[in-house]
């Protein structure tokens, strides 16, 4: 019965290179067949107001803050590939595994503070959009439906394998920021010598945008859409090691043009001491400095960004939601065979996008709201990660090493007391 | 109470207590204080454990779990519990009669580990579900038989303890909503566990198998299309080789159907594959690695591998590739009578026996003939008195396109593929065509 149980699982791990043949280009291919989910998840990351924040660090600091990205990098490298492996290995989302293992109750309220953070975190995208449209001289009346129509159209009409292709043809995009990063015209060996050697201050206002910089970085819900892309996309055990290329690159990616943003806005906002609001602000105060291309470039970057993260966040709020309830999912349905999770997806839509044509809705309180939610989240989440990927019943020999533990646990924790801080510097600045 | 289903037109009709009896939720039991013979307090109960050979499972053991600190949970027979009703579940026996050991007689599983908030198959539904709760019924004082899985919205709002807030205030705003009309609940006959260990699994398959038979296999398609990598292949090593060929050649994704091949062992997917139509199993050899598939075809009986490998021979994408090498032809010079036995041998190997081929000498097609002319004529009859002579055939290189055309164009059930010599080599049914005409759409869809 063992025997049998090793035969079908060596015949299993030779399948996909089987199917390519063993050279150079058939190592390529299998990377192909797994790339997609860890390159879009990380990406995503670098949203409205992610960029918003790496223009404020730029403008405010300068490189002063450069120096956060490298163990940024780092640590969001070690808790995507933890929910890549646990996707890979059981074959289950986030929101499964914490419904199976913790009950009804811890998914019902991870689900509902979710629910509304990424209602909130879609309002600032679409946001975005309307902002960066606006300095093409689009008015939101007209951007704001067009781009909610469209973030509809191409999940209720798209399928799971066009969707991801679009989402990449997005990723393609970043590199908008850098060029802008380059026409800047940044002192390089001065940005090389700030990325690796720390400069740290203890003026507050320095601690409160660090503390932004890094918080923005892993947002919880980044975590289940992570996953459940893994699970879509049919990833094995055995085709894992794969996708940690894939987590790895998009990481790195992500990081790079959080880098150009910065470098941009200080080689230039810096220098002239020009302070800035908003990632909307940063485009338009670009042009004098920088020539119109690097603003048009920059104001593009946003409106790629918001759109793309638009796109992504009602749809995995919805995804993961109806997992944990016990919902049918998937966009390859029928809107009659899944009617909650497409309920769910266009109400997350309308309702993000009709909030921004409200003449004076207090949009900077339902940023707060989001990022103070997200920073809420976040603890339980990582938490319920390192919990469940250590569990050897569910990941059999794939559970953390001790070394990676080590480094998980301390990442982990460094993360959630920085967000804290966060959420704890947010409410007194509201307040 | 293990009366035989006596309501086969309506599948999922739940069961009605009948008097004396009574209905408990698993959640109004699990977190319940629960005392010993002398009262004093034991722990809260966590998990309940039934025996899955019965076809309404009886609760047998249970979980206590003593305080928060107590490392190891108590374990007990559930015939020493003696009330349910009070505010504690009450034992007849002293705390001491408890073990710290875990529970895993054969075909006893854990509720709570094994089905509560995990997904199961509906088998009545044809659908992959979420489990919110169990269902007992209450024989007696104490006796409690699984009857049911509640998978409805109710069950979850019981579970968070809100039902009677729930349901006061749809009361007020939405009096007819479903939620208040209609619980979701499953009777435990149609209910296929995903978790189970090995044991507990071929226990329960036993009971099982009768119902996963009634589906029919586009449903089981439906279901392993719907499940996760993991569990679809748990479901797909419990069918036996002829259900699982069935549903194998249903299921529309090219993709999936390789992945569960590949679930099982080389040996029994070479079983499953001489229980498909040799063209279904070609269509599926073609889409694996070469060395793959040469291996499975070594270890195919040699009759149905032998047909295989000629059909993987023609062109994926003509009538050759399309065609099954499973017909009927019959010498012309036979009467009908002789006709008749021939396909009474013939039928049980043979899928489609009502379009007959009739051949000359050297096996070359000289006219068709329906069982319907068959039936009509007299049996002294030579088949070529009564054959539709000159038939509409194709060659074995004529694209897909074509023989959809020539279908549609005869209105033809059963089209016969030729070679040079127009000696006859297979056929195409509709069937054939209709697939081939949705796996085209089905590639689209997914943009290859």
């Amino acid at each position: 019965m063992e025997a049998q149980a090793g035969a079908v699982k060596r015949w299993a791990s030779q399948r996909l290179w089987a199917r390519f043949g063993a050279g150079r280009w058939a190592r390529l291919a299998v990377i192909a067949a797994v790339v997609g989910p860890g390159i879009i998840t990380a990406n995503v990351d670098n949203d409205a107001g992610g960029i918003t924040t790496y223009s404020l660090a730029g403008a405010q600091f300068g490189y002063g803050l450069l120096w956060t990205l490298i163990p940024i990098t780092v640590a969001l490298v070690v808790i995507q590939e933890m929910c890549s492996r646990m996707g890979a290995v059981t074959g289950k989302g986030l929101s499964d595994l914490i419904r199976e293992q913790y009950g009804v109750k811890a998914t019902f309220y991870v689900m509902v503070a979710l629910l509304f953070a990424n209602l909130a975190n879609t309002v600032a995208e679409f946001a975005g959009v309307a902002a960066a449209l606006e300095i093409f001289g689009v008015t939101k009346y007209i951007s704001i439906p067009v781009a909610a129509l469209f973030v509809w159209w191409l999940i209720v009409y798209g399928t799971y394998r066009r969707v991801e292709n679009v989402f990449l043809i997005a990723c393609l995009f970043y590199v908008a920021y850098v060029v802008s990063g380059f026409l800047a015209h940044p002192a390089w060996t001065e940005v090389l010598t700030h990325m690796v050697v720390p400069k740290f201050s203890w003026r507050s206002d320095y601690l409160v945008m660090l503390i932004g910089v890094v918080g923005t970085t892993i947002a919880p819900w980044m975590q289940f859409y992570l996953q459940a892309a893994v699970v879509e996309k049919g990833v094995t055990a055995e085709d894992y090691r794969y996708s940690r290329y894939d987590v790895i690159v998009g990481c790195v990616v992500a990081v790079v043009v959080a880098m150009f943003i910065m470098v941009a806005c200080a080689a230039t906002l810096y220098q002239e001491h020009i302070s800035i609001e908003t990632a909307k602000d940063a485009a338009l105060a670009l042009a004098p400095l920088a020539g119109k291309y690097c603003s048009g470039l920059f104001a593009f970057g946003l409106f790629n960004a918001s759109l793309f993260a638009a796109s992504v966040l009602p749809l995995s709020t919805a995804y993961y939601v109806c997992e944990g309830f016990g919902w049918e999912t998937g966009i390859d349905n029928k809107f009659r065979d899944a009617p909650q999770f497409f309920t769910l997806y266009s109400a997350l839509i309308a309702l993000g996008s009709v909030v921004i044509l409200i003449p004076d809705f207090p949009l900077l309180a339902v940023m707060y709201l989001s990022q103070v939610l997200n920073g809420i989240l976040l603890p339980f989440v990582l938490i319920f990660i390192l919990l469940l990927i250590n569990r050897t019943d569910l990941m059999g020999k794939y559970v953390n090493s001790r070394t990676y533990n080590i480094i998980a646990w301390s990442s982990s924790v460094i993360m959630i007391v920085l967000t804290l801080l966060m959420v704890g510097s947010l409410l007194v600045g509201a307040g | 109470m293990d009366a035989p289903d006596t309501t086969p037109t309506n599948h999922n009709q739940q069961v009605v207590a009948e008097e004396g009896h009574s209905f408990v939720f698993f959640s109004s039991l699990l977190s319940k204080p629960v005392c010993d013979s002398q009262g004093a307090p034991v722990g809260r109960l966590t998990d309940l454990a039934v025996s899955v050979a019965y076809m309404f499972p009886p609760v047998v053991g249970f979980v206590v779990q003593r305080g928060r600190l107590e490392p190891f949970p108590l374990t007990g027979r559930w015939s020493d519990v003696v009330d349910i009703d009070g505010p504690a579940i009450r034992l007849g026996v002293p705390i001491y009669a408890l073990k710290p050991s875990k529970i895993d007689a054969p075909g006893e599983i854990l509720l709570r580990e094994t089905l509560l908030d995990k997904q199961i198959v509906d088998i009545s539904g044809a659908k992959v579900v979420r489990v919110n709760d169990l269902h007992f019924v209450k024989l007696g004082r104490s006796d409690l038989r699984l009857v049911h899985v509640d998978v409805g919205t109710r069950g979850l709002a019981r579970r968070m303890g809100w039902e009677p807030i729930v349901d006061a205030l749809l009361r007020r705003v939405a009096p007819r909503s479903q939620y208040l009309s209609a619980e979701r609940l499953i009777r435990w006959q149609y209910v296929q566990p995903l978790s189970l260990d090995a044991k507990a699994q071929s226990i329960r398959l036993s009971v099982m198998q009768r119902q996963l038979k009634e589906l029919h296999p586009a449903d089981i398609a439906e279901i392993l299309t719907d499940l996760d990598t993991h569990e679809r292949a748990t479901m797909f090593r419990s069918l036996d080789p002829e259900t699982a060929a069935d549903a194998l050649a249903e299921v529309e994704d090219p993709r999936i159907q390789t992945q569960l091949l590949e679930t099982v062992s080389q040996e029994d997917a070479a079983d499953i594959l001489e229980e498909m139509q040799p063209d279904e199993a070609a269509d599926l050899l073609s889409e694996l690695p070469q060395e793959t598939s040469s291996a499975l075809l070594r270890k195919m009986e040699v009759d149905e591998a032998q047909d295989v490998r000629e059909l993987l021979t023609y062109a994926p994408d003509t009538a050759g590739g399309m065609m099954t090498t499973e017909f009927v032809a019959l010498p012309a010079d036979l009467t009908v009578e002789e006709a008749f036995a021939r396909l009474r041998t013939a039928a049980p190997d043979v899928e489609n026996i009502y379009y007959l081929f009739v051949v000359d000498a050297d096996q070359r097609l000289v006219g068709v003939l329906n069982l319907r002319h068959l039936i009509m004529a007299s049996p002294q009859a030579r088949l070529q008195e009564i054959m539709i002579q000159n038939p509409a055939r194709v060659h074995h290189t004529d694209s897909n396109d074509t023989v959809a055309e020539i279908v549609e164009k005869y209105e033809l059930l059963g089209l016969p593929v030729v070679d040079d010599n127009d000696v006859i080599v297979g056929m195409i049914t509709v069937d054939d065509v209709v697939s081939h005409i949705a796996s085209q759409a089905w590639k689209r869809k997914l943009g290859r």
